[in-house]
């Protein structure tokens, strides 16, 4: 059905009824990846404002010695809010957004995987963020510093709500965090153009689908820590409390767990952006393409293996010392490997110093020296001498700033005509790049001396005598100056929104999928699906963008008012789905707010509420999976370019098959770095512990549970096989589902049984692991239960298989985790039976 | 037994090499630390203490499984007439992963065992080279 005789305007016409989003409140069920990447862009945007204007005010009080601008509790807050804002709610919803609005478009597909997840995730961004600043604006806001670090944000030492609104207003953002993190894998891996094989993957996605795995392992072990930390601050139990066998170096580890890789997480998506700004303006392909994509994983790794240096000074072992300064200094190499590349297709190329690569220049120069200092503070007697001092916080500016605003700056005037389809204008943006650039040299330069002077980080004043008034003052001009820069921006992103001249479709003479889209973007993005035959398809093939726009391509047609888009062989692009789009609907908004619910009700300690709030959360969430999936088979369609496809749901390994493996992945670091809490308390535990289990409740316990838990995975398994067949299937389904039924009412009683949790840490965490098992056992019964629905209603069939598919990777997980679980309870207190 | 064909050609056989770094990376460090913390190097057997044992077997272990994994690559690759993206890319990976498996165990042989420097442990009494029972930290 390629290129039948309908004209681009009715094909367009066709496609915009199917992919419409209704006006006025209607927007708030808007799920589409341009509107909701523009979003979580935009409101990335505010949360920089906020975290700048503290940063203001934070030099506005360093700026003399003896300052009474404000007083400690004031600038505790100020601190420890400017480092959260900008960690969480703007560098990581950032670069989210941007891979969401960018992503489909650069693999050539009309959506991410998951779009109604994407909303999801972005309204649980929103509403967690404005807890944390109707907190600041009403004077609550936390203060232990951006790293809560225990005992200080423990209950006794902060009494207040301050370190609660923290936990729980990051424990939330960090639900849009996980989601983007496996829509994007997802979306990366699966939904692509035809032809698209993971070697004409342009370079960018390789970088965000590094970071998407990232995220998925780096964020729950802080998830988990933040969890454990308030239940600690809520009830008591004492996991970081040395009085009670808890151990205050365990945040640390959980905390930068996460911590370090999420430096990298920042910095992989910014290089991602540089790696396709810098070869078009160098006009020169990017050289070392493989030598790149195996740096990138590399540096996911490694990255994973440094957190002790954020611990130099707490007194470790010398050999753990040298292990994690041996690794700091590892990742050099591979991050060496991207700048070689770079300099490479600068050097090979003919470089054009627009706007965006005055900013690549601006990031090499700045990223550079803040590597200079990166390899002086990995450096273990170096550490002990700057830790803790001003010389730190140039440190991660230069970092930071330098690896992450810069290339920011520099993809938002790149692909600002993709935007606006506006030409891009560069007048202001000079003028603002410069006093960016200086103000920054001028307010963090001088902090190294600063702090190596011997000035402390997070110190509200100081006394006149220390002699570091001068170059105080001059830091905090310099980031007045930087200030001015960067509201010149807004400015002028604002005019050229407004003012700029249409602009024509490849304005940089780019070779990726993203410029054949026509300006304004239409939410469909392509009329058809491109065939592609190159890592750089528009120059291999000419005149794609009109091919596109007259049908000639994948899926040009528009049937049933169904929006699709294509599934792909992750390693070859072979087409091998045709996935349905969900269309707009108020179940992310709503769901979110269910969420918020939860959250708030935590917070304040009204755990009625927040139950309720969960409640509604998860039948929200029910219905919402309700609405997916088929009731009938349709058997292959005509995909275009002479291909026939199955539906996603006529499938066994639909996008969402690999969205629950993914996830399970989040979840089961999760579970490991519980694991490594419950051996960390082990073997630093002074003396003898209690039995964590109650004596009564003997070794034959776990192996029932443990065999219950098996027994359900069998009869899943058999489920899954006797799918065809619906007497079979609904019994054997059922018969998992009196398993976990039984499984989990073990778990209860062995919870009860147990000794009291606020006793001893030990306890404590044990409980907390059979919690973590009796909630998963819970989830495998609200599952099930649905699935037998699900079969009853007649979605599912010997085609539509994927439903009990799914629920057998949970039930695998939850098997596993149950054994592993179970058997470090008995290894962290045994038990005569 | 493991198929490398399949491995080397699934986009998941690129985690495979750092898998195994990380593998090395934490088995080492866990047996050492937990060596320190239990008394291990008092345990002689033989001419070695357990705490040197338990390194010095790990670590020829996970560099004979990263060979392997270079090697089982390069078979593939001379079977075919170009070795192709994935497997190049599986290869680099591997040889990096081996490599930074060397280089991040290079400190079993230069750092003191167990030792914590005392003037960083603050609020405690100084007691230079603590080792034995309790946790060093
Ligand atoms: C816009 C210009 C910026 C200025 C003038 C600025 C200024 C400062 C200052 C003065 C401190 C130290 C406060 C103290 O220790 O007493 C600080 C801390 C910090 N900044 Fe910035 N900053 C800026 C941008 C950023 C950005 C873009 C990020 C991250 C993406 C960031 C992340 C942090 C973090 C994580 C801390 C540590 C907070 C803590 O100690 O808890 N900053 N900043
Ligand atoms: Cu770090």
């Amino acid at each position: 059905m390629a290129a039948s005789g309908k004209s681009a305007l009715l094909r367009h016409k066709d496609l915009q009824r199917a992919w419409c989003n209704p006006p006025g409140w209607g927007r708030l069920a808007a799920v589409n990846h341009s509107i909701i990447g523009r979003r979580f862009i935009l409101t990335a945007l505010a949360f920089f404002a906020i975290g700048g204007l503290l940063a203001m005010l934070l030099r506005a009080q360093l700026a003399t010695s003896r300052s009474a601008f404000v007083g400690p509790e004031i600038y505790n807050q100020f601190f420890t809010m400017h480092g959260t804002v900008m960690m969480f709610l703007f560098a990581i919803p950032l670069f989210e957004g941007l891979a969401m609005y960018l992503l489909p478009k650069m693999l050539g597909s009309r959506d991410m995987a998951f779009p109604r997840l994407s909303a999801y995730g972005y309204w649980c961004y929103v509403l967690g963020g404005s807890i944390l600043v109707v907190a600041l604006a009403i004077g609550y806001a936390p203060d232990s510093g951006w790293f809560m670090y225990t005992p200080l944000s423990s209950k006794p030492y902060t009494p207040g709500i301050n370190s609660d609104v923290w936990l729980i207003g990051i424990t939330f953002v960090e639900i849009s965090a996980i989601s983007a993190a496996v829509e994007i894998a997802v979306s990366i891996l699966r939904i692509r153009t035809g032809g698209m094989s993971l070697q004409r993957l342009p370079i960018f996605a390789w970088y965000m689908l590094v970071t998407a795995f990232m995220i998925l392992v780096g964020f729950p072990p802080l998830i988990l820590g933040s969890i454990l930390l308030e239940v600690e601050r809520a009830f008591g139990w004492p996991f970081f409390d040395p009085t009670r066998g808890g151990d205050p170096l365990l945040w640390q580890h959980l905390f930068w767990m996460f911590g370090h890789p999420e430096v990298y997480i920042i910095f992989l998506p910014a290089a991602g952006a540089i790696s396709t700004i810098l070869p078009v303006l160098s006009r020169q392909r990017l050289i070392g393409y493989s030598w790149l994509v195996a740096s990138i994983i590399a540096l996911g790794f490694i990255s994973f293996g440094l957190w002790v240096h954020h611990m130099f000074t707490t007194g470790l072992p010398h050999l753990s010392l040298a292990f994690f300064s041996a690794a700091s200094l590892l990742v050099v190499i591979p991050t060496s490997v991207q700048i070689f590349s770079w300099l490479a297709t600068l050097v090979m190329g003919r470089p054009q110093l627009k706007l965006p690569m005055l900013y690549i220049l601006g990031f090499f120069f700045v990223f550079v020296m803040g590597g200079l200092t990166g390899v002086m503070v990995g450096v273990v007697p170096f550490d002990w001498q700057a830790h803790d001092t001003h010389f730190v916080v140039a440190h991660l500016h230069y970092v930071l700033v330098g690896g992450f605003v810069f290339p920011m700056l520099a993809a938002a005037y790149y692909w600002l005509p993709r935007f606006t389809g506006r030409q891009a204008q560069h007048r202001l943006g000079l003028v603002a790049f410069w006093l960016i650039f200086l103000g920054f040299h001028g307010t963090f330069f001088l902090m190294h001396l600063t702090g190596l002077r011997g000035m402390p980080r997070r110190i509200f004043t100081y006394p006149v005598e220390m002699n570091w008034d001068v170059l105080n003052l001059i830091s905090s001009m310099g980031s007045f100056v930087m200030a001015a820069g960067f509201a010149l921006f807004v400015v002028d992103i604002i005019l050229q929104l407004r003012f700029a001249p249409r602009s024509c479709r490849n304005p940089w003479q780019a070779d990726t999928l993203e410029w054949t889209v026509p300006g304004p973007v239409p939410l469909y993005n392509f009329a058809a699906l491109p065939h592609i035959r190159s890592r750089y398809p528009l120059k291999a093939q000419s005149g794609l963008a009109l091919k596109l726009a007259t049908g000639d391509g994948y899926l040009p047609e528009v049937r049933h008012g169904w929006m699709e888009t294509l599934s792909v062989d992750m390693v070859s692009g072979r087409p091998d789905q045709i996935v349905l789009l969900p269309k707009p609907t108020y179940l992310p908004f709503f769901a979110a707010l269910a969420t918020a619910v939860f959250f708030l009700g935590a917070l304040f300690k009204i755990y009625g509420l927040a139950l309720a709030g969960l409640a509604t959360a998860m039948t929200l969430f029910l219905v919402w999976a309700w609405h997916s999936g088929l009731q009938r088979d349709y058997g292959a369609l005509p995909a275009g370019l002479g291909l026939s496809l199955p539906l996603h749901a006529e499938t066994e390994r639909p996008p969402a098959w690999w969205a629950m493996a993914f996830t399970l992945v989040a979840d089961g670091t999760m579970f490991a770095s519980l694991l490594f809490g419950g051996i960390f308390l082990l073997v630093v535990t002074p003396g003898e512990v209690q039995p964590a289990i109650a004596s009564g409740a003997a070794m034959w316990l776990d192996i029932v549970i443990i065999g219950l838990l098996a027994g359900a995975v069998f009869a899943m398994r058999r489920t899954v096989r006797a799918v065809a067949t619906p007497a079979p299937r609904q019994r054997l389904i059922g018969i998992a589902f009196v398993q976990q039924l039984l499984a989990a009412a073990l778990l209860v009683y062995l919870i009860r049984a147990a000794p009291d949790a606020k006793a001893h840490a030990v306890h404590a965490l044990s409980t907390a692991m059979l919690w973590y098992l009796a909630l998963h056992v819970m989830v495998a019964l609200v599952m099930t239960g649905f699935t037998i629905a699900r079969g009853r209603c007649g979605y599912i069939s010997a085609t539509r298989s994927a439903e009990p598919r799914i629920l057998l990777l949970w039930y695998t997980y939850v098997a596993l985790a149950g054994l592993i679980g179970l058997a470090l309870l008995r290894l962290i207190s045994p038990v005569a039976p | 037994m493991i198929n490398w064909r399949q491995v080397s050609s699934s986009p998941f056989g690129l985690l495979v090499g750092f898998l195994v770094w990380a593998s090395a990376f934490a088995s080492i460090y866990a047996a050492v630390s937990l060596g320190c913390a239990m008394g291990w190097q008092g345990v002689t057997l033989g001419v070695i203490t357990l705490q040197q044992l338990a390194p010095f077997l790990l670590l020829p272990l996970h560099i004979a499984i990263l060979t392997a994994i270079l090697f089982s690559a390069w078979r593939i690759a001379r079977a075919r007439h170009t070795p192709g993206f994935l497997l190049t890319l599986h290869g680099i990976t591997a040889a990096f992963a081996l490599a930074a498996t060397l280089w991040t165990s290079a400190p079993l042989l230069l750092a003191s065992n167990c030792g914590v420097t005392p003037t960083l442990v603050k609020g405690e009494q100084l007691e230079p080279e603590r080792s034995g029972s309790s946790a060093p930290h």
